[in-house]
């Protein structure tokens, strides 16, 4: 079956002549329905462009972009807004409307979809059960705090059972517990409701959170694509590496290499943890059979979606002998380097 | 020097009769008008909801046009328009014209720049609804800016008292030509005062009602 959103060669341009900017070219990639899929990329890679083509609010300039089958680059606008209210979409800033309470801002999408008074008063409760503030049904946004802003902003854009949500930067306005009940909520969509939904996001961890597909846009350009634990643990581009590293944290560096240096007189190596690695087995019999000793001094792993992975930095203490023997030993299971 | 109020009575409660008349269908009429010109310009310009270049230029071009011509030769110099419009030069309802005229456009800036203030986030979220233009104009922009914009037409609405008073240059009476010539012209402080008093009762009536509706909007 053809997936639930299809990128076909998508590119878009801002301007024209010589002022004209490429905010994305070349973009191909697939969404399939049940995904939780990120884009991640640093300001001005073009992910907000790239997730308001989804619902059209940017037009494409080159290539076609294929929803549930239909090639949305054709549409006109009218035909676009049908396709619009089939969606569901979520701002960094809220986005809600001020002159209306909760319940309003709720029953709008509603009212834009000609429900009847009746069956729009049901939904809406049952809306704000889910997101957990039916309490604050008249209450005004100014009144509310950031977590349940976004929470009415996830209620109302789930009001027309669309089967696609859009959430650029969710989270990035909110402070860390309430990103994560945040994040917990679009899981539930997502597990519960079998909403497909798309999170653009320049931080790591939102991905590594809730994520089962991720893609990597540097300048306009897709640089990576993948399962998230793919793309975490054998991150091939320049940027990916910085991007899993700065969310992760795991690998030494500078100011972290001299304290450990200062306090642990052995030899320093760095392992990659991933799913499959014995490195546990490697390092236990290795100091039964030699005077080999092996401390734990930093690094982390992480728990992902389909794997866990992360670097660990050891020190290995003992014979010379012994100590060549037990990296050799761990070099046969895993990615091994001395730390600088 | 006494005042004989007999006569001058009716005269006072004609000129405020006609006042009132003036500001009323000059705020209706032309509150609407300003209304949709200044929703117009403000969704054709760059970015907005009917962005169109041409249209926005026009627009702009005609209201700064009109807007800084004084409005003593305003009402006289759009006569002809008058004429054809109302059928006379002359009287209330000739100057409710060029009243109405200008005002449109004045009105029209005020709603512009108090649209200006509406989070473009939420228009976007709505367009992400699907809601089309027009819903979003009715629905959404004047909801959300609806605290401002009633205080934008409670100051456009003293600004068209100041210009009611010019009306009697074209015989449209009111009270500030009753204060002309009943009391300026004859030396009559107290008539011009009276005059004075009534109309800045009706400024302060306006004022109240205005910041205490746009208080009930913006819910402070």
């Amino acid at each position: 079956m053809a997936a639930l959103i299809q990128f076909q060669d998508v590119s878009k341009t801002f301007g024209e002549g010589e002022s004209a900017v490429n905010a994305l070219r070349g973009i191909t990639l697939d969404i399939e329905a049940g995904d939780i899929f990120a884009i991640i990329g640093g300001s001005g890679a073009g992910k907000s462009t790239l997730v308001r083509m989804i619902n059209a609010l940017e037009k494409a300039s080159g290539g076609h972009i294929v929803i549930e089958g239909t090639d949305i680059t054709t549409l006109s606008e009218r035909e676009l807004r049908a396709v619009r209210s089939r969606m569901g979409m979520i701002f960094q800033q809220f986005n809600l409307m001020r002159s209306r309470h909760v319940y309003g801002n709720v029953a709008y999408p509603l009212k834009i979809a000609k429900w009847p008074k009746e069956k729009q008063k049901d939904r809406v409760t049952e809306l704000l059960n889910f997101v957990g503030l039916l309490d604050k049904a008249w209450s005004y946004p100014d009144q509310l705090s950031g977590g349940q802003k976004q929470r009415v902003g996830i209620a109302r854009a789930l009001a027309t059972n669309p089967s696609i949500l859009l959430a650029d930067e969710s989270t990035s306005a909110l402070d860390p517990e309430t990103t994560e009940d945040v994040l917990r909520l679009l899981q539930r969509v997502n597990s519960e409701l079998g909403v497909t939904v798309v999170v653009i996001t320049h931080e790591m961890d939102v991905v590594r959170t809730i994520a089962n597909r991720v893609a990597v846009l540097e300048r306009g350009e897709l640089i990576e694509l993948g399962s998230v634990y793919e793309v975490f643990s054998r991150p091939k581009a320049e940027t990916t590496r910085k991007f899993v590293e700065s969310a992760l944290n795991d690998r030494p560096a500078g100011v972290d290499v001299e304290r450990l240096r200062r306090r642990h007189q052995g030899r320093l190596v760095l392992v990659d943890v991933t799913n499959d690695d014995r490195i546990g087995r490697v390092l236990a019999h290795r100091s039964r059979v030699s005077d080999l000793e092996f401390e734990f001094v930093f690094g982390g792993i992480t728990s992902l979606h389909d794997g866990s992975f992360g670097k660990i930095t050891l020190e290995l203490d003992g014979s010379p002998d012994s100590v060549e023997q037990a990296v050799a030993d761990l070099r046969a299971v895993t990615v091994v380097e001395d730390v600088a | 020097m006494t005042t004989d109020w007999s006569t001058l009575w009716p005269v006072f409660l004609t000129s405020i009769g006609q006042t009132l008349v003036m500001v009323t269908v000059t705020m209706v009429v032309g509150g609407f008008f300003g209304l949709v010109i200044g929703l117009l310009l403000y969704t054709t310009r760059k970015g907005g909801l009917l962005q169109s270049g041409p249209s926005y230029t026009i627009l702009n071009v005609i209201v700064n046009f009109v807007r800084p011509i004084p409005f003593i030769i305003f009402i006289t110099a759009v006569g002809p328009l008058t004429l054809l419009a109302m059928g006379t030069t002359i009287g209330t309802a000739a100057a409710i014209f060029p009243l109405t005229l200008a005002a449109s456009f004045g009105i029209s800036r005020i709603v512009e720049q108090n649209l200006v203030t509406i989070d473009p986030g939420v228009i976007e979220a709505a367009r992400a609804m699907g809601a089309s233009p027009l819903r979003i104009i009715i629905t959404l922009l004047i909801p959300e800016a609806l605290g401002p914009l009633i205080l934008g037409y409670t100051f456009a609405f003293v600004a068209v008292v100041d210009m009611t008073a010019v009306a009697g240059a074209v015989g449209g009476g009111g009270l500030g030509n009753f204060a002309i010539v009943f009391g300026y012209q004859r030396f009559n402080w107290v008539v011009t005062w009276v005059a004075v008093i009534t109309i800045i009762v009706l400024v302060q009536v306006a004022q109240f009602v205005g910041n205490w509706l746009a208080r009930k909007a913006l819910r402070r």
